[in-house]
């Protein structure tokens, strides 16, 4: 088999994989390499997604027979594994023409999980230590291989992830026989401790070896499974606090594997569904929110007509309006329309001179959603006494509506 | 030379154009009214129309030496990030903008820099703003820039970029790229940077009709098969890694527009051979 139809069968293989941050490390290769630690687009693909990483499978031959997997075994798919020299040549020719930011390698369980494993580690040892390669390295952890090789792996890559591909146990029992719950928490525990420990080393002595410096992330597919956003939300919220996670995906299920019994016939992937999810993910992450906030028993998914932010304010209007002139950065967060920079540049403008609405304009803020949450001046606040939260939520629905039509995001559904 | 601020008429300062000769043209603005705040002050420009009524003029010569003090006295004053934003602005070739700058600079050094925090001020605004699209377009370039292998082994980039960013690109390739020997091309200004990889080598010819050619005649631009083929493994991989169901082309567009397409090796149909 030529090279070109292994590349071909082994991206296609893994483009299911959400994640391409190339962001939260500073590294310096020997001979050839770096990272940013902003992390670096280098194309985009006719889906919209950016392309940062050589994002291959170094073997779509599986053991396993997941009923949401495209390579799981019962299929009949072109097969094909790589060579690791072919893995580390293909990385380093892309990477001096600066068609990408470094590797993103994952494998299908070929072989023992061990064995797979170590063949990755093995790849990401030369690529730094042959090659003197310094870009960014993304390594997929794969469940039930030793505690030992993947923290060997951490020694090398950039970024390390292990999938929890569903968002409960029951799920992962009805499609991933062959994986359990344990085999993934327990790489994903020992990750965050080791991150966490190092990290601190790191801080103390510049001397302390690099381990994860992008840290683990984890990825979920939405829509495959019964699970509520309420349900998906609180593991997030979970999973961010007991294992130090960076990131996680959210990957709207594409029926890959037509007529199973055991998943859900959808014509289109959830993508608004996703989305949403991904806003829930960054208020948690970023704004200070709790998930326990954003959804109850009440309601137990993500409006999908509003984002999750405007939702929880209209929700809680009792809060509302907050005066920008004197509201902590915490509160400012909170207002529909005022994301981190906008409030971190009210913080700073505010010492200037009171702030009004022309010059929230020019700080950048969306007014025509936050206007309906903000004190500032008169005209505003007369606006607010006329409306009342449910006429707020159907004037912002207008809103995202119209903008459906027009441009950003598109849902054909 | 210093200009009389004793007159009362508005005083016209003709500049080059270059950053040079912009920042010459800003110190002389900037001391005349120092001494004397009533002053108006107007910049001209290479391309800008000349003012309707009479004013007194005076021809800035472009001197590195004092150009490079007005940024250190800015610096003093204020902070290094002013002047390293002031410089990003340059980089747009700005027309017309020069009583902003100026302003900007007088209230940068009144203030000690803290007005570069006031983010509702006009000019403060302006500066930020064409800084981002500095920054933006550098960040882009990171990357988007396709390197091509020629036969001797250089890496041949070529790019058209809407600002003149040859110089933190080319710091940018020097540490990602440092064993490597390679040239970048800035098409629309016409001007390279030069890694042999001892010695970054930048000022070739700002000259409308140069090409890539002009600057690097020793190199040879033909690629050999091993380079066809790495640049039809990536147009492969680039076209698998997209998930059809998913398509959505607009975001595609929006994310990479497609006046940077036409140096994109990926965005090309594959060649013949």
């Amino acid at each position: 088999m030529t090279l070109e139809e292994k590349l071909e069968i082994l991206s296609d293989a893994a483009k299911y994989d959400a994640s391409c941050a190339s962001s939260g490390s500073r590294r310096h290769g020997k001979r050839t390499g770096n990272t940013s630690v902003s992390g670096i687009c280098h194309s985009w693909s006719s889906d919209g997604r950016c392309i940062s990483l050589l994002k291959i499978l170094l073997s779509n031959v599986c053991r396993y027979d997941c009923a949401y997997c495209v390579n799981r075994a019962r299929n009949d798919v072109a097969r094909a594994t790589f060579d690791a020299e072919e893995v580390i040549r293909l990385t380093i020719e892309f990477y001096k023409r600066n068609y990408i930011e470094g590797l993103f390698l994952s494998s299908a369980v070929f072989a023992s999980p061990d064995r797979v494993m170590e063949t990755m580690v093995t790849i990401a040892r030369q690529l730094r230590q042959r090659e003197g390669f310094g870009g960014y390295i993304h390594l997929k952890a794969i469940p039930g291989a030793s505690l030992e090789l993947t923290e060997q792996a951490g020694l090398y890559a950039d970024r390390i992830s292990v999938n929890i591909e569903l968002p409960s146990e029951q799920s992962l029992n009805r499609l991933a026989p062959q994986k359990n719950k344990a085999s993934i928490i327990a790489p994903m525990r020992h990750l965050g401790e080791q991150i966490t420990a190092r990290h601190a080393d790191r801080r103390r002595s510049r001397k302390a070896p690099a381990f994860a410096p992008g840290g683990q992330s984890t990825q979920m597919i939405v829509g495959a499974s019964p699970e509520t956003d309420r349900d998906i939300v609180h593991l997030g919220e979970a999973l961010y606090r007991k294992f130090a996670l960076k990131r996680i995906y959210y990957s709207a299920y594409v029926p890959v594997n037509l007529s199973d019994r055991d998943l859900p016939e959808i014509a289109m992937p959830p993508l608004l569904r996703e989305h949403r999810l991904y806003q829930a993910d960054w208020l948690i992450r970023n704004y200070g929110f709790e998930a326990r906030e954003l959804l109850d028993q009440k309601q137990p998914n993500l409006n999908e007509m509003l984002d999750p932010k405007t939702d929880w304010a209209i929700r809680n209007f009792h809060h509302f309006p907050i005066d920008v002139n004197t509201a902590d950065y915490e509160w400012l967060l909170r207002i529909p329309g005022i994301g981190v920079t906008s409030a971190k540049k009210i913080l700073s403008a505010r010492r200037f001179h009171r702030l009004n609405e022309l010059h929230l304009q020019k700080i950048g803020i969306v007014m025509k959603r936050a206007r309906f949450f903000i004190q500032s001046s008169q005209a505003s606040h007369l606006y607010l006494a006329s409306l009342d939260p449910a006429r707020i939520k159907s004037a912002l629905q207008m809103q995202s509506k119209g903008r459906s039509h027009g441009n950003q995001l598109e849902f054909n559904f | 030379m210093a200009i009389s601020s004793n007159s009362i008429s508005n005083q016209v300062l003709l500049h080059d154009g270059t950053t040079t000769g912009i920042l010459c043209a800003l110190a002389e603005g900037f001391r005349l009214q120092h001494t004397n705040p009533a002053l108006v002050v107007e910049f001209i420009g290479p391309n800008t129309m000349m003012p309707l009524f009479e004013n007194e003029q005076h021809h800035i010569s472009s001197d590195v030496p004092r150009a490079g003090k007005f940024l250190d006295y800015i610096a003093a004053k204020s902070s290094a990030s002013v002047t390293r934003g002031l410089l990003r602005v340059l980089m747009t070739q700005p027309r017309q903008s020069e009583p902003i700058l100026l302003r900007y600079i007088q209230k940068c050094v009144r203030t000690a820099g803290r007005i570069d925090r006031s983010h509702a001020d006009d000019d403060v605004k302006y500066i930020h703003q064409q800084q981002r699209k500095v920054s933006h377009e550098i960040h882009r370039f990171k990357g988007l820039m396709r390197f091509e292998q020629n036969r001797d082994g250089w890496l041949i980039a070529i790019y058209h970029p809407d600002y003149e960013i040859n110089l933190p690109l080319a710091l940018h390739f020097t540490k990602r790229l440092a064993g490597e020997r390679w040239v970048i091309w800035n098409a629309r200004y016409h001007c390279g940077m030069i890694w042999d990889g001892n010695q970054l080598n930048p000022g070739f010819p700002d000259d409308q009709q140069a090409s890539i050619d002009d600057v690097a005649p020793f190199l040879n631009r033909a690629k050999d098969e091993t380079e066809t083929r790495i640049q039809e493994l990536w147009r492969r991989f680039h076209r698998t890694v997209a998930i059809e169901n998913r398509s959505n082309s607009k975001l595609q567009r929006q994310c990479m527009p497609a006046r940077y397409w036409q140096h994109l090796t990926e965005m090309q149909p594959r060649s013949g051979n």
